[in-house]
């Protein structure tokens, strides 16, 4: 009886210690290939935040699915590092437009394989897109991008026709032409989305579910493939030796760690298993004497909303001068300072610097209006103003935010300006998760929100389309009928009228500016450190992919 | 004992069920739906047409019963947040290194940790006493996740002693290990040196003395065994929240466990794996509570559970 | 021998009962279990020790904040992340100046460029010393630490953060102590729940037995399954996050590894003799667990309790992570803790004094439970 018991503890505790070293023995069977670049090998070792959520390139939603999708597939064009857009599968500079801007006929390379040989065809860029309007498979961005754009995507995501329908077909194995309803300017930037990637349908429906689950239920075109997928640990793409511009990809692999903590990530920075880390927080401070430190900007705006149609107090959110008040009322740079501590530039408008440029002249779509611009005597001019018209001395405003660390700092930093800068305001705090952050804006139960907005394609009316009338993007009830006018104009009529279409759009900004319709707060910036070697990785793209591996290079 | 083990069995059937039943209601009042995790670019419309697409419009019964079905049958429904991978591949991918982790630290805790406490009790008013004392004390007020930082940055990045971070073989355990095992240890050696004071005083014990047993004997046979009744009740579901991962410690190593799968899935409100988590955590959790019972009887046979009160 | 010696005299003796009625008396006075207790506690000299920690840091989080001029919320962002400086304590390291690492390609490199990275002054310079030097193999660049005097930098020699100061210039020692306030405020909420909820119901269902224990074990069971995650968000969206709702999470599930424990105990202790005897003696059920069980009970419920609290102060920071605790600005020591700890390796002291205060609070609180186990164990009661 005495060691009876003891027994039976000490049996059960190392079974179980035994069960679950053998699973643990099963992902960690492959080596480590970070760290130790013995050979000429040139391997990138980086890091993700996150697992790659999807990699079927017509359901992804995120950053991290983007880049990888991008990294294995190849569309009709890709981005050159800075965002230039060249050939990928499609010569660019054969591609024919008609007159009326409502059809394109694409070019393909003879040349392009998937990776089991095939000739990447035009019949695979039509299985493609119609897969991604096909309603069975619940494409998020094939319906946000392709309905009202590509003839009958609209009807075809009803139910009312089938996928077969939409509007482009094969002339032949190598044209591949595209009928659009409206003419888009920059369509382009629009093709690059994963949504618009090829498929090879023999491939896909042999996979059926399974598409795209593991390296070998995916067939890619692109400069590099997948060859190994740990859930939530990493993953390596290799060099595709197939890819019909494989002399021009430098590097044989990539290997991804999945990091989240951001100390860690660095950690791994600093002992050598990582080539580049992404720092956040004081470890930019930390790090910015670093001759490895680098800030890239990107297109991403932040601004506060400022919900007009507020349940509680839309009276007040209605007013201009309460509103330019709450713009021009806290200090742009103590707002990045506190909650970021890096390098993001306070803007006073919302298309970002460096994002497009004048298709003539080549400046830049932002000349920097100032009406909104951190200026707190002019914004207690306002207050005052404000307080005479809607007669009241205090007043008490909700600020919504997200639940994160940033998030909580930007709560108290927006506290502490607006209170200290506007007598008689108080700002309540909301700090709650994304779910029901969501929740209480469709609700409306709110007046101010921070926002971000990153663009889907180059184009100054991604941003600029966001604030017309009844938009659906538009939850914050501001209606200016000048402002509409603008930017249907830039939409419709204007297309084959680039400067002006240009110039209608920077109008209609200064509109949406002028009447406070929004609260500019800053352009972000990245911040990493990335080691001597690594070549290629000096700029962020203004939108979709942030990197393009295809041009990445390891010079030791 | 045999009826009292089938009827127990049925018991957790029980529980099960409505704890079942209870998270899958509760769930889908939380406020979200999977499909707008999209920085706001969704459309209504376009929300409407993708819970349709999972059956998500449905009223709530006709979805209970749907799953219910679906899980008797061992189908648990695929992930949201992992366009289409099946809930059990994704849990399967991730227990594996939490309940290595977890039963590594477990075993070494609680071992270290009842020794701690022996000691502590046997040399009571000792510096050793006090020194195990202030070591539990430390062990249970500062976090986990401020040790897992502080060995991190020391032992693997300035001393290089360990590898920082992932998931590759024993050696990249150690660390994880040891922030994990802190807080099994003190509670441990707390409890443990609790009991075993108390225990000490003892008539048997004095007894058991009196009749020249040797010491070691006493220890271990009588005075230990005696102390453990509350070590065995704390380990039981400390087993289960250990082996189904902590999201600090997986995020700080690095280590592809469930933990923070859990929470991500929560916080994305991926049904199906909220439901699936939740299923094999409850399981865990009443199947330990089991064994903790019936250890009870083992250690101290004076315990019986079956009957009521004498 | 004497013989002399053994010759017992009777009036060598003396009649102890002078009077029979005073037989009955008692020799000492009759204490009350409590006052009993109170008695040995206060002789026991750890507990005493820990007593006067728990009731500096209590009056510290009391009148902590009005030892200085900061508020709570008294931000000035040229004071941001300022070291701990107090008058009188420089030699201790409380002296306000900084120790940064630059580098560069040379050591005019490194520290130009971190003179300019930081905003500083050459002068504020205060030493500097050269840490690594290339060699040509994994270390490329030099790096210097520079000592600076953050303060006079950014023109506040006159200023004392004694704790020094957060992202945002806020006094460090005011937001601690409102935060050891709230955190004391969560700890004594968690261990009543524990006590009161806890204690009985694990109790009831320990000695008891049998169908009342097989089903509130199984109550336990569903409670401790349905994520508290899940149950946590429901209660955003009913409660407005802030103290009532830190206080109603606490209660929902806090007291469930106490009412295991207990009844644990209470199993292991209802078939030993002294319960047989009290009821033999005709006490009732309430009596059998009031006074004799649960004072038996009692150094567990101590020793758990103990755990009880840190773990609901971390829970609370947990809470306020998720949104449904504390909101900005308002600060708890288990939320310090956090936000310090992403800055730690910059700004150690941001996580250096919060630590040290939940474990000195801790240290006294397990000093003096152990000799609370040791005043109210009825077997001690010698």
């Amino acid at each position: 009886m005495k060691s009876k018991w003891l027994y039976l503890l000490l049996v059960t505790l190392f079974t179980m210690t035994l069960v679950a070293c053998g699973s643990g023995n099963d992902d960690s069977a492959q080596d480590n290939g970070a760290a130790d670049d013995t050979s000429e090998e040139k391997v990138l070792n980086i890091s993700s935040p996150s697992d790659i959520p999807t990699l079927d390139p017509i359901m992804t939603e995120d950053n991290v699915s983007t880049q990888w999708i991008d990294t294995i597939y190849e569309g009709l064009y890709r981005q050159a590092p800075g965002g230039e857009i060249v050939s990928g599968i499609a010569k660019i500079e054969e591609t024919e437009v008609s007159e009326d801007g409502l059809t394109y006929t694409f070019h393909l390379r003879e040349d392009a394989k998937w990776a089991n040989g095939d000739p990447v065809t035009a019949h695979d860029f039509v299985y493609g897109w119609q897969r991604a309007t096909d309603p069975a498979n619940g494409s998020f961005y094939g319906n946000y991008l392709m309905s009202g754009k590509i003839k009958n995507a609209t009807e075809i995501f009803a139910g009312d026709m089938a996928p077969e329908e939409l509007g482009v077909k094969a002339a032949d194995d190598y044209t591949f032409v595209v009928e659009l309803e409206v003419p888009i300017p920059y369509f382009d930037s629009y093709v690059i989305n994963s949504n618009f990637l090829p498929a090879h349908k023999e491939f896909v429906e042999e996979q059926g579910d399974k598409f795209s689950l593991s390296p070998d239920s995916i067939l890619s075109n692109g400069p590099f493939k997948l060859t190994e997928w740990k859930a939530d640990n990493g993953w390596t793409v290799e060099k595709n030796e197939d890819y019909w511009d494989a002399e021009n990809v430098a590097l044989d692999a990539i290997n991804v760690k999945v990091i989240k903590e951001t100390n860690t990530a660095l950690s791994n920075y600093e002992v050598g298993d990582l080539d580049r880390v992404t720092l956040s927080g004081s470890q930019v401070n930390e790090n910015r004497t670093n001759p490895e430190f680098m800030s890239l900007t990107e297109s991403s705006v932040f601004y506060v909303k400022l919900n007009q149609e507020s349940t509680e107090k839309s009276e007040y959110m209605q007013n201009v001068n309460f509103r330019k008040a709450i713009a021009k009322g806290f200090d742009k740079q103590a707002y990045i300072d506190v909650a970021y501590g890096n390098d993001s530039v306070p803007v006073d408008t919302l298309v970002p610097y460096e994002f497009v440029q004048h298709p003539e002249s080549g400046e830049d779509f932002q000349t920097g209006n100032e009406a909104l611009a951190y200026d707190v005597e002019a914004a207690q001019e306002f207050w005052n103003k404000a307080k005479e018209e809607l007669g009241f001395e205090e007043v008490s405003v909700s600020f919504l935010s997200g639940d994160s660390d940033v998030a909580k700092k930007v709560s108290e930093v927006m506290k502490t300006e607006l209170e200290k800068n506007l007598p008689g305001l108080t700002l309540e705090t909301v700090n709650v998760p994304w779910a029901q952050q969501l929740d209480l804006m469709r609700s409306g139960d709110y007046e101010l929100a921070v926002s971000g907005w990153g663009p889907d394609y180059k184009d100054a009316i991604s941003f600029v389309d966001i604030f017309v009338t009844g938009g659906e993007n538009n939850d914050v009830g501001y209606s200016n009928e000048e402002y509409d006018a603008l930017v249907k104009a830039a939409k419709t009529e204007l297309f084959n009228d680039p400067v002006k279409r240009f110039e209608s759009l920077q109008q209609a900004e200064d509109i949406l500016l002028e009447e406070a319709g929004i609260a500019p707060i800053m352009q972000r910036k990245t911040s990493v450190l990335s080691k001597s070697y690594v070549k290629g990785l000096e700029k962020m793209n203004p939108f979709g992919n942030n990197y393009s591996f295809k041009y990445v290079d390891i010079q030791k | 004992m045999r009826k009292y083990l089938f009827q127990r069995i049925i018991y957790m059937l029980i529980t099960l069920f409505i704890i079942v039943t209870a998270t899958f209601f509760l769930m889908k009042m939380m406020p979200g739906s999977p499909f707008n995790n999209l920085g706001g670019k969704m459309t209504d419309e376009q929300r409407v047409l993708l819970e349709a697409k999972y059956g998500l419009d449905q009223p709530l019964p006709v979805q209970y019963f749907k799953y219910m079905t679906g899980m008797v049958q061992g189908d648990f429904g695929v992930s949201f947040q992992y366009n289409n991978r099946p809930v059990t591949d994704i849990i399967l991918d991730r227990i594996g290194p939490s309940a290595h982790l977890g039963a590594q630290a477990l075993i070494i805790g609680s071992i270290l940790g009842v020794i701690l406490g022996m000691i502590a009790a046997i040399k009571h008013n000792t510096w050793i006493d006090y020194g195990s004392n202030i070591i539990a004390v430390l062990g249970i007020s500062i976090p986990s996740f401020v040790f897992a930082g502080l060995l991190q940055y020391y032992l693997a990045v300035k001393l290089q002693l360990f590898p920082v971070s992932f998931w590759e073989g024993p050696i990249y355990t150690v660390l994880p290990t040891i922030a994990l095992m802190i807080f099994p240890m003190a509670i441990c050696a707390r409890f443990m040196r609790t009991e075993m004071l108390e225990v000490l005083g003892s008539d048997y014990i004095e007894l058991a003395r009196a009749k020249g047993v040797k010491n070691s004997s006493i220890m271990f046979r009588h005075a230990m065994r005696n102390a453990l009744i509350p070590v065995v009740t704390v380990l039981g579901p400390m087993t289960v929240s250990l082996m189904t991962g902590t999201l600090v410690i997986e995020q700080i190593f690095a280590i592809p466990g469930i933990g923070e799968q859990f929470v991500l899935s929560i916080s994305t409100s991926d049904y199906p794996v909220i439901m699936g988590t939740t299923i094999l955590f409850a399981v865990l959790f009443v199947v330990v509570i089991l064994i903790v019972d019936l250890l009870y009887g083992l250690i101290d046979p004076r315990i019986r559970l079956q009957g009521g009160k004498n | 021998m004497d013989k002399e010696s053994n010759n017992l005299h009777e009036n060598k003796f003396q009649r102890v009962h002078v009077k029979e009625e005073l037989s009955e008396e008692l020799a000492r006075p009759q204490l009350s279990f409590w006052k009993d207790a109170w008695i040995r506690l206060l002789k026991n000299k750890g507990a005493i020790t820990g007593l006067i920690l728990i009731v500096v840091i209590l009056l510290l989080a009391f009148i902590g904040p009005f030892l200085n001029s900061y508020g709570m919320n008294d931000e000035n962002y040229d004071a941001a992340y300022l070291p701990p400086k107090v008058k009188g304590l420089e030699w201790l390291g409380f002296d306000g100046i900084s120790t940064i690492e630059v580098q560069g390609t040379s050591v005019d490199d490194a520290i130009t460029r971190g003179l300019e990275g930081y905003e500083i002054d050459k002068e504020f310079v205060l030493d500097s010393t050269v840490i690594e030097e290339p060699n040509g193999d994994d270390i490329e660049y030099f790096k210097v630490s520079l000592d600076v005097d953050m303060y006079a930098a950014n023109g506040l020699e006159d200023q004392y953060f004694w704790f020094g100061t957060d992202n945002m210039g806020r006094d460090l020692w005011t937001r601690i102590w409102e935060g050891t306030r709230i955190s004391l405020y969560i700890g004594v909420l968690a261990a009543m729940i524990d006590m009161v909820v806890g204690v009985l119901y694990g109790g009831i269902s320990g000695y008891y037995g049998g169908r009342t224990d097989n089903v509130m074990q199984r109550i336990i069971e569903v409670l401790s399954g349905i994520p508290n995650l899940v149950v946590v968000i429901l209660m955003i969206m009913i409660l407005k996050p802030g103290l009532l709702a830190i206080t109603i999470a606490l209660t929902i599930t806090g007291w469930i590894g106490m009412a295991r424990i207990v009844r644990g105990q209470v199993l292991k202790l209802k078939n030993q003799e002294f319960v047989l005897a009290a009821r033999t003696l005709g006490a009732n059920d309430k009596r059998i667990l009031m006074k004799h069980l649960i004072p038996n009970v009692m150094s567990v419920i101590v020793i758990n309790t103990m755990f009880t609290i840190p773990s609901a102060i971390f829970f609370e920071s947990f809470l306020s992570f998720i949104g449904l605790g504390l909101q900005p600005p308002h600060a708890s020591l288990g939320s310090l803790i956090d936000t310090a700890f992403d800055d730690y390796r910059v700004y150690p002291y941001m996580l250096l004094f919060p630590a040290v205060i939940i474990s000195l609070l801790m240290i006294g609180f397990n000093i003096l439970a152990d000799g609370l186990r040791d005043a109210l164990d009825p077997k001690m009661r010698r």
